[in-house]
């Protein structure tokens, strides 16, 4: 005690600053250093979730652009088909089409022939018919001309040309 | 019950065997207009020559010709059936002046034809197919 006093402390005094600064400690412990905790923990939570939910939100970022690649690759495959399939379609159609006017030109190829066919045949069979009656006319003409005696000759020798 | 041509010309044949012609014309003729039958009379007495040929063992011959058949020519177209059937024919002439000269016969299934409209005919066809 008298090394403090000669060092010139008071050592009552001393205790009582002592005592003053521990009550001083506790109060702003209970007053400030606790919310400052609080505050700083919740802060600390909240980075912590912001944190999270960012790496979260570029997770599903990441996987929705997957996602969003994936129905890209699909889409460009169905319409690819979709295009492929149309195409084969069309082709089918354009065959059809094709065989059907072959089959059209055919036909009306047949026919051109066989009118040409009947018509040439029309026309022959005119013209021996003509012929025919010309020629006929002329001998029924000669027949008629003859005389019976004649005639009875002619019948004199078809007798001897009968044969059953 | 209709009484076919066949069977009146049967009863024909049969009746000009046993009464006089004029009587069984006379018979023919109420029959047929009593059964309303009279425009059969044609074909009854087409069907008589079948009649008298089959029962007379005779093959009935039509023969066309442009004038009617003298003697000679029967007897010439008899040969030839004679020849051909060994059977005498029952000549059925058939006048027909369009056919200028030749003979058409028919006997049983065959036909000969050398008439000049036959001939003509034949030509005909040739010229035309």
């Amino acid at each position: 005690m008298e090394a403090l006093a000669s060092l010139g402390i008071d050592w009552k005094l001393l205790i009582a600053q002592a005592v003053n600064f521990l009550i001083l400690l506790f109060i702003l412990k209970i007053l400030l250093y606790k919310p400052i905790i609080k505050l700083l923990d919740e802060r600390k939570t909240k980075i912590e979730k912001g944190l999270a939910d960012a790496e979260k939100s570029t997770k599903n970022l990441e996987k929705a652009e997957l996602d969003a690649e994936k129905i890209r690759e699909k889409a460009y495959k169905e319409s690819n088909e979709i295009l492929e399939n149309a195409k084969s379609e069309a082709n089918d159609e354009a065959k059809t089409i094709v065989k059907k006017a072959e089959k059209q030109a055919d036909e009306i190829r047949k026919h051109a022939t066989t009118e040409s066919l009947v018509a040439k045949d029309k026309a022959l069979k005119e013209a021996k018919n003509q012929i025919s009656e010309v020629v006929l006319a002329a001998l029924s003409k000669t027949i008629h001309e003859i005389e019976p005696e004649q005639k009875k000759e002619l019948s004199k020798k078809a007798m001897g040309e009968i044969d059953l | 019950m209709k009484i076919s041509a066949k069977k009146y010309a049967e009863a024909l044949l049969d009746a000009t065997e046993k009464e006089n012609l004029s009587e069984v014309a006379e018979k023919l003729w109420y029959k047929l207009q009593k059964d309303n039958n009279y425009k059969e009379l044609p074909k009854i007495l087409e069907n008589l020559k079948v009649v008298y040929a089959e029962n007379k063992d005779l093959i009935l011959t039509k023969v066309s010709s442009p004038a009617p058949l003298k003697d000679e020519e029967i007897q010439n177209i008899n040969k030839i059936i004679k020849d051909t059937f060994k059977k005498n024919a029952y000549i059925d002439n058939i006048i027909d002046p369009t056919l200028e000269f030749g003979y058409r016969i028919e006997a049983l299934n065959k036909v000969f034809d050398n008439t000049f409209s036959g001939k003509m005919n034949k030509l005909k066809s040739h010229l035309v197919s």
